[in-house]
């Protein structure tokens, strides 16, 4: 059987009402979260990890999945009408977004986030079913060195290019990665950092850090600072579809998005937000309208809006096929994959091919189903912000409790939970972004791994490292991750003496 | 206020999938046990969780028991879950183990150990496979150890976790060839499955693993078994000769069984043995040995509980030889 039988056979069982329930659910609760600021869908598949105990392996990756794209489209709903992001790759959205929706374009801005969205998330989904197969063919020659240096590559893009300070993402990594080595030592199997406890040995729970970090964190930073303000909506004007003179000018920042997006989300670079910023250059730099900008361009909405879900289909090119996550959701889907004893890998597709397919033909129907909930019903979603806080943080609790409780099925399982949520509080009181943190922890093990086998098989020789090509060449790609932002803002400091550096 | 309904359905939606799994019962007979659970103290999808599932499959068909749950509390060699079940009072549960655990046991110096726990049966022998990627010049077992005993160091072989029987059995046929185990070079991986990459991507020269974790490469062609570890031929590899045929005079099988809490009243323990006895002798029981290839191994009362102490021993020396406990 090739690719094209494998994803109709994919259709057929995305079709059933088991897998349409689970990949509505996903998209309901991925623009649900994708509206509300500070929950995004990271926190969210956090949350909905303990559903692996009770559910089958699929309909939780169609749910994650959902949620992952759905996240996406919600996001810029709450950019254009609020100017608050809802969703950090959305940031960008709200620049031009909200200031259309000032100028009564709203209902516009709302049109071309949605379809842009579509369009580059169906274009985005093709090209995982194309490209998927024949990278995981190639990923079965990939060396333990080759892992190791992919891993290190990820961790220079994720800390380097998230939050305004890459020192503060690089503390937050050396958290994680410290939280990490907790538990048996894969190689030599003695335990470390047990302290003696037998509950450690077999390291810090995955669900239970990334819940803790992202939403009782995030519970707890709520609480301290307490707003009573009701949220400002813009007003929407009731035309659901885009004049012509707006699709016109949208067309090509869609497809411009998605093929900006997608490469980027295949390449450990930092997972969709990078893709807003670049994308928004991009257009700002082509548009025949330069003087728009930051005035209510439509082409700044169109272009990040279409990059950031292109590049969540892009994301998913490397979990399935090396196993590596580029972004913070594909970390947690990582780990899910690991509680039901499934490797992702270059032998997925062989292993698993229903799983796989299914996944990709339910990201198209999640597509279709999306577009129709946020065209005609943004202005609903939007009143979601009208729930007040407290029950909604409520809510959060609860459900991480709950997960905490099932997956450790002890109360010290809830004690570690608080641990990391206070600690994650912390580091967001003091600017540190968490996300490194998580990142740290699900790929510091992955790191150590490959880097003992290596090791290993090269009987300590630590030229193995860069004893690839492919080894050297992600290598060089990290040293470049680190090096370029920091060039670029030494520059940027020299042409702007007495201002403060962007970014 | 009406319109902020369809959000709330969601998270309930939710809840009711979570609450799904808990819920379970249904009549009894008179001499089944109701509400028995097994705990598998690994990650879904291995072999004791098959093993596990099999047994609740056959338990529930063959109405010994009704209502049978199966969980997971997944922790390095089971020895988690063997903490669990040592502080249980619920007569109703069974702990999937194995040879598997006897190791972990060993290696993670646990202070609970088989003896803390009531044995009630041996239930299943799987063989274990070593195999070599399809593109080496191994065409059999011979060439294979001729190169192994020329550089036992830089030979490496992977399989499943460190201490796992993939790494126990591959320092026994170090040993019966003449190389020093604590010379071996082990390749760990997160299971037999993964140890694939290992292989294809060149970086070992041998695998150890479950049959079934290597019998859908091999017949892609992409890996070559030489040997399986049983006292038999698998039914999945019948071209494979044992390591017996070849000469090696050793049979390995990776067993698994069950155990209960300890201090179960005799009456209690007696119900246990009872209902596994019971389903070990039905057709249903034999139909999936004969499907997942498993052999019988089935063995109940004092002889398991003196077979798990020779167990222990046979692996506290290997473990010793290979350098791993001292």
């Amino acid at each position: 059987m090739n690719s094209f039988d494998y994803l109709m056979q994919g259709f057929a069982s995305a079709l059933t009402p088991q897998s349409l329930m689970f990949a509505l659910l996903g998209v309901l609760l991925g623009t649900l979260v994708g509206v509300l600021p500070g929950i995004g869908p990271a926190m969210t598949v956090a949350l909905l990890l303990p559903i692996t105990f009770s559910v089958p392996a699929t309909s939780a990756f169609i749910l994650f999945a959902g949620v992952f794209y759905g996240g996406m489209y919600g996001g810029s709903t709450t950019s254009i009408l609020l100017n608050t992001p809802g969703e950090s790759a959305s940031i960008i959205t709200a620049l031009e977004g909200n200031k259309m929706a000032k100028l009564g374009r709203g209902a516009q801005a709302l049109a071309t986030a949605a379809i842009g969205s579509f369009v580059a998330g169906t274009i985005g989904t093709v090209l995982l079913a194309l490209l998927a197969p024949v990278m995981a063919d190639w990923a079965v020659t990939l060396t333990s060195a080759d892992y190791f240096a992919l891993v290190v590559l990820a961790f220079c893009t994720v800390s380097a290019m998230l939050g305004a300070s890459p020192l503060r993402g690089v503390a937050s990594l050396t958290v994680g990665l410290a939280l990490g080595l907790i538990g048996l030592d894969s190689v030599s199997g003695q335990p470390r950092f047990t302290f003696g406890l037998f509950e450690l040995a077999n390291g810090v729970d995955v669900v239970i850090a990334a819940v803790g970090m992202f939403a009782v964190g995030e519970t707890l930073y709520v609480a301290s600072r307490m707003r009573h303000a009701p949220p400002k909506l813009v007003p929407v004007n009731r035309t659901w579809w885009l004049p012509k003179e707006d699709l016109k000018r949208s067309w090509k920042p869609w497809l411009r998005g998605t093929f900006i997006g997608f490469p980027l989300g295949v390449m450990p670079a930092g997972g969709p937000v990078v893709t807003t910023f670049l994308s928004y250059a991009v257009e700002k730099k082509l548009s025949k309208h330069p003087e728009e900008f930051g005035k209510g361009a439509i082409e700044g909405v169109a272009g990040p809006e279409a990059a950031n879900n292109a590049a969540v289909a892009g994301v998913l090119v490397p979990l399935l096929t090396l196993g590596l996550p580029t972004s913070a959701t594909a970390a947690i889907m990582l780990s899910a994959f690991g509680s039901y004893g499934i490797q992702p890998g270059p032998l997925l597709f062989e292993m698993q091919p229903e799983l796989v397919w299914t996944l990709i033909a339910s990201l198209c129907i999640g597509n279709v189903m999306l577009l129709v909930l946020n065209l005609p019903l943004a202005g609903i979603w939007v009143k979601v912000l009208q729930i007040p806080r407290p029950y909604l943080y409520a809510g959060i609790l609860v459900c991480a409790s709950l997960g905490a409780y099932a997956s450790s099925q002890s109360w010290q399982g809830l004690l570690v939970l608080l641990g990391i949520g206070m600690l994650s509080y912390a580091m967001r009181r003091y600017g540190w972004p968490v996300v490194p943190a998580v990142v740290g922890l699900i790929l510091g093990p992955i790191a150590e791994d490959n880097l003992r086998k290596t090791l290993l098989v090269s009987q300590g020789d630590p030229a193995a490292l860069v004893g690839t090509p492919f080894a050297q060449a992600m290598l060089a790609l990290a040293l470049l991750a680190i090096t370029v932002p920091l060039i670029m803002k030494t520059r940027a400091r020299r042409r702007l003496p007495g201002q403060r550096a962007a970014g | 206020m009406t319109r902020r309904r369809p959000f709330l359905v969601a998270p309930l939606l939710l809840a009711a999938s979570l609450i799904a799994g808990c819920t379970s019962s249904s009549a009894s007979g008179d001499d089944s046990i109701d509400g028995l659970r097994i705990m598998v103290p690994a990650k879904p999808g291995g072999g004791w969780h098959q093993t596990a599932q099999a047994l609740q499959d056959v338990l529930q068909r063959e109405k010994l028991a009704t209502g049978v749950q199966v969980f997971n509390l997944e922790g390095p060699g089971g020895v988690a879950g063997l903490n669990k079940l040592v502080g249980e009072k619920d007569d109703e549960l069974l702990m999937q183990m194995g040879k598997v655990m006897v190791a972990g046991i060993i290696n993670n110096k646990s202070e609970k150990t088989l003896k803390d726990t009531t044995p009630i049966a041996r239930l299943t022998g799987e063989s274990l496979a070593l195999v070599v990627p399809a593109d080496t010049p191994f065409r059999n077992l011979e060439q294979f150890l001729t190169h192994w005993r020329g550089d036992p160091k830089g030979t490496v072989i992977t399989g499943g976790y460190v201490a796992d029987v993939d790494h126990i059995l591959a320092g026994l046929i170090a040993d019966r060839v003449g190389i020093d185990p604590a010379q071996l070079t082990y390749l760990p991986n997160a299971g037999g499955g993964e140890s694939v990459a290992r292989l294809l991507s060149g970086e070992a020269k041998a695998g150890i693993s479950g049959i079934t974790e290597y019998s859908e490469h091999i017949k892609a062609g992409k890996l070559r078994a030489i040997a399986v570890s049983g006292a038999h031929r698998s039914k999945l590899l019948p071209e494979v000769k044992t390591l017996t045929e070849q000469g090696m005079g050793l049979t390995y099988l990776n067993w698994r069984g069950v155990v209960a809490r300890p201090g179960l009243s005799e009456q209690a323990k007696q119900r246990l043995v009872n209902a596994v006895t019971k389903m070990h002798s039905s057709p249903a029981w034999k139909q999936t040995l004969k499907a997942k290839d498993w052999d019988d191994a089935f063995l109940v009362g004092p002889e398991f509980t003196s077979y798990i102490e020779t167990e222990d021993a046979a692996a506290r020396k290997v473990l010793r030889e290979i350098g791993l406990v001292n």
